[in-house]
């Protein structure tokens, strides 16, 4: 190593030495911290747009506020007015059928259409890719409106065509069913693409050794198929579980047109918009924090269900 | 290599010249909207669509140069409807940001930011022309005493019916004078045409009505600052209201459809509707639904009294109408005044933009021989179709129509709305919906909406 002294022509020696090269540590750090100036931006933005909105709601649950002038601390009271309010018992009511009316269904359809296009049964499977999947494309406002139309009940197409008098969007106890319908034939195409996809990824040779060794169609899909695709139908269950939660256009559009829907069909996030129309904002916070808690229940629950049937690695 | 080397002086001074360009640009967007001598730009927001608004600012400008000189007017649409204007308009007032120099509401919305003090004093300008204003209008634009808003469009209650099949039934205007005398001839409209009713009413109405209905009542008030309680079910008001709602829909006389659904249209082309309790904005929708082919088979009549059962019906207004307020903080509020001014306030100016849109009536009585002159003697203008021009109220329902619907004017009465008052008017359409869907009697769904406005709303004066 160089002499440290800068007297002299030693200065000379010290300025063309070469630098110490890098610590063991300072590439340690280098490491550990490169990873991090790559997501920065997307944790930034994250930070700035989603969590610090969310606690601001949080506080903002606490208070009365009109959204401008003084905010006034009221505790709890704003929870304590949401959870006796029977319109919210009912909206949650609602938003938890058409969860569970419309899941199950939905995924065993599209997942059905999927083994059924992927096999070699049907022909011109490259048609039924797009047609399946144009509802998906349709905007949820236009499809509402057409199920509008088409279960009007005085001239809707359905009871025109069919000679029928089904009130089916005055009646709650049909409507219900009515967004029921609407949900899974336009989110079908979706899970029908990613179901295909998760089946185009399975090995052809494991199902041509359990047909070399005499298994039937029905005993492929059971014992090979379905366990393969565990994972992908437990992330269709938990994506779909969520999204339900936060279901507003298709109730309100169908039954209502550009208004709200009535209480018995209304999802719950109605009472967080009717709060923030009427600048209750504290309430509306307070709406937001326990439909996010009822999601993180559900999810939850899906999660547990699906680890007790060994379905989750 | 050192990176303070890399870059050579030039560079330097060329990334320093763009810099500087940049923050120049930058600070002259941050300045005063008008230079210097320039016209001064004036936001007026409101929701729906800006096309009315901005046509009538150059209809009026047209008869005034000097606005056009002075004034750059610009419409900002908030969103669809009257609670997006609240909202961005709160937004404003949190920010202290982009507060518009002239806001539409709706005359439910008012009473929340005239007692936070965020509207603009305007009897300056509305005393001068207060005898020549309806009275209707005048109500429009006072909140507790004080002019905080210009009155744009007031909404009064007509009845709007098919004559011609009135006289085949053998019903005259005066069997309607009474509830008990609306039914029976509900009853026998329908029974001369079995797929005719006399109204519609399904079980979700809208809101409306609730007002229409009320707004006839003297004093009528969901809460009673005094007592500081809820009316709900004190007043008979109420009670009365959404009985007689329930009596008309369980009689069998009501077509079961609900305004503004996707049957509704229909059933007016299929002639199965033909009476309509509503107001004088249906003007512009019950042509179209019809189309000509009804043309002058319907007629318009003030509401009929409904007596003794509710109070005078042929008063009121479902939400009084809308309003342009000036908030307190606006930046141009003289520029917007000087608008407002030759817009709505006068003869000339109301009478130059309802020419060209045909859809805000003029509310200044002086303006009122232009305008039936217009319906009287008026040509088809050049940039409206046949069809359209069928459709017009003056071609449609008579030449009579307008003087009808000025006399509506001085009937008009705004229920006293208080800052709470449209998540009120929800949880009384909940109410309304439960007992009209059969879920609930009258007594039952007032003492839970009482309920629910107390635990919902507390104190609406409650800061």
């Amino acid at each position: 190593m160089a002499e440290t002294s800068l007297v002299g022509s030693e200065r000379t020696q010290q300025e063309t030495t070469v630098a110490a090269p890098p610590t063991r540590r300072s590439i340690l750090w280098s490491k550990m911290l490169t990873p991090y100036f790559f997501i920065a931006p997307f944790l930034l933005t994250f930070l700035a747009f989603t969590i610090g909105p969310d606690i601001y709601a949080l506080v903002l649950s606490f208070y009365r506020y009109r959204g401008y002038g003084s905010a006034t601390f009221v505790g709890w009271e704003n929870y304590h007015a949401v959870l006796t309010y029977h319109v919210f018992w009912t909206e949650l009511s609602n938003t938890l059928f058409y969860w569970l009316a419309h899941t199950l269904p939905l995924i065993v359809i599209a997942f059905g259409l999927a083994v059924l296009v992927r096999s070699k049964v049907l022909r011109g499977r490259s048609w039924f890719k797009p047609i399946i999947f144009v509802p998906n494309v349709i905007a949820v406002v236009a499809a509402s409106l057409v199920f509008q139309n088409l279960f009007g009940t005085q001239y809707g197409v359905i009871n025109t065509l069919f000679h029928l008098h089904i009130a089916w969007l005055e009646d709650p106890n049909v409507t219900r069913w009515v967004v029921v319908l609407l949900l899974i034939w336009r989110n079908l195409g979706f899970w029908f693409v990613v179901f295909l996809a998760g089946l185009t990824s399975i090995n052809p040779d494991l199902e041509e050794a359990a047909t070399v060794d005499g298994a039937n169609a029905w005993q492929r899909l059971r014992y090979i198929t379905i366990p393969l695709m565990r994972n992908i139908v437990f992330f269709a269950f938990i994506i779909d579980a969520i999204t339900s939660m936060s279901l507003y256009t298709e109730p309100n559009v169908l039954t209502a047109g550009g208004s709200q829907a009535i209480p018995p069909v209304a999802p719950v996030l109605n009472l967080l918009i009717v709060n923030i129309n009427n600048g209750v904002f504290g309430q509306s916070a307070a709406v937001g924090w326990l439909v996010f808690l009822v999601t993180v229940i559900v999810a939850a629950a899906v999660f547990g269900i699906f680890r007790l049937t060994g379905e989750v690695e | 290599m050192n990176l303070q080397q890399r870059i050579s002086r030039r560079d330097a001074l060329k990334i320093g010249a763009v810099s500087a360009a940049a923050a120049g640009l930058t600070l002259a967007g941050c300045g005063p909207s008008a230079s210097a001598g320039g016209p001064t730009s004036v936001n007026l927001m409101t929701w729906g669509d800006a096309t009315g608004l901005k046509t009538a600012f150059d209809s009026i400008a047209g008869i005034y140069p000097s606005l056009a000189k002075d004034i750059k007017f610009n419409v900002v649409v908030a969103g669809a409807n009257d609670f997006d204007v609240a909202n961005a308009f709160r937004l404003a007032l949190s920010s202290h940001k982009n507060i518009p120099d002239v806001i539409e509401f709706n005359r439910t919305q008012i009473a929340e930011f005239a007692l936070s003090g965020a509207l603009r004093d305007l009897s300056d300008i509305i005393s001068p022309v207060k005898n020549d204003l309806y009275a209707g209008a005048v109500q429009l634009a006072s909140y507790q005493g004080k002019f905080v808003a210009v009155p744009f469009q007031v909404k009064s209650k007509l009845f709007y019916y098919r004559a011609d099949l009135f006289d085949q039934a053998g019903i005259t205007l005066d069997d309607l004078s009474t509830t008990d005398g609306f039914l029976t001839a509900g009853q026998k409209l329908h029974a001369k045409f079995p797929d005719k009713y006399i109204l519609n009413l399904g079980t979700q109405p809208q809101q409306y009505i609730i007002g229409e209905l009320l707004s006839a009542y003297p004093g009528v008030e969901f809460y009673d600052k005094a007592s500081n309680s809820y009316q709900i079910t004190k007043n008979p008001a109420f009670s009365q209201a959404f009985t007689f709602l329930q009596q008309i829909h369980g009689a069998g006389i009501t077509l079961p459809i609900d305004d503004f659904s996707n049957d509704w249209a229909q059933a007016f082309q299929k002639e199965q509707i033909c009476g309509v309790l509503c107001a004088n904005w249906m003007k512009a929708f019950l042509p179209q639904y019809s189309t000509a082919a009804q043309t002058g088979k319907w007629k318009v009549v003030p509401w009929p009294k409904l007596s003794p059962t509710l109070s005078d019906q042929s008063t009121g207004s479902e939400a009084g109408g809308s309003v342009f307020v000036i908030p307190a903080n606006a930046p141009h509020a003289d520029a917007a005044i000087e608008y407002m001014k030759h817009y709505m306030l006068d003869a000339t100016g109301s009478v130059a933009q309802w020419k060209q849109n045909g859809v805000i009536t003029p509310l200044l009585k002086s303006a009122q021989p232009a305008v039936l002159d217009f319906f009287q003697n008026g040509t088809k203008p050049a940039n409206v179709t046949d069809a359209s021009w069928a459709l017009q109220p003056q071609n449609f329902f008579g030449k009579d129509f307008q003087q009808i619907e000025f006399t509506s004017y001085d009937s008009v009465k705004v229920l006293d709305y208080d800052p709470s008052a449209t998540k009120e008017i929800t949880i009384l359409l909940q109410a309304l919906e439960n007992i009209l869907g059969g879920k609930a009697g009258v007594a039952s769904a007032l003492a839970q909406a009482q309920s629910d406005m107390q635990s919902q709303i507390g104190n609406p004066y409650q800061a």
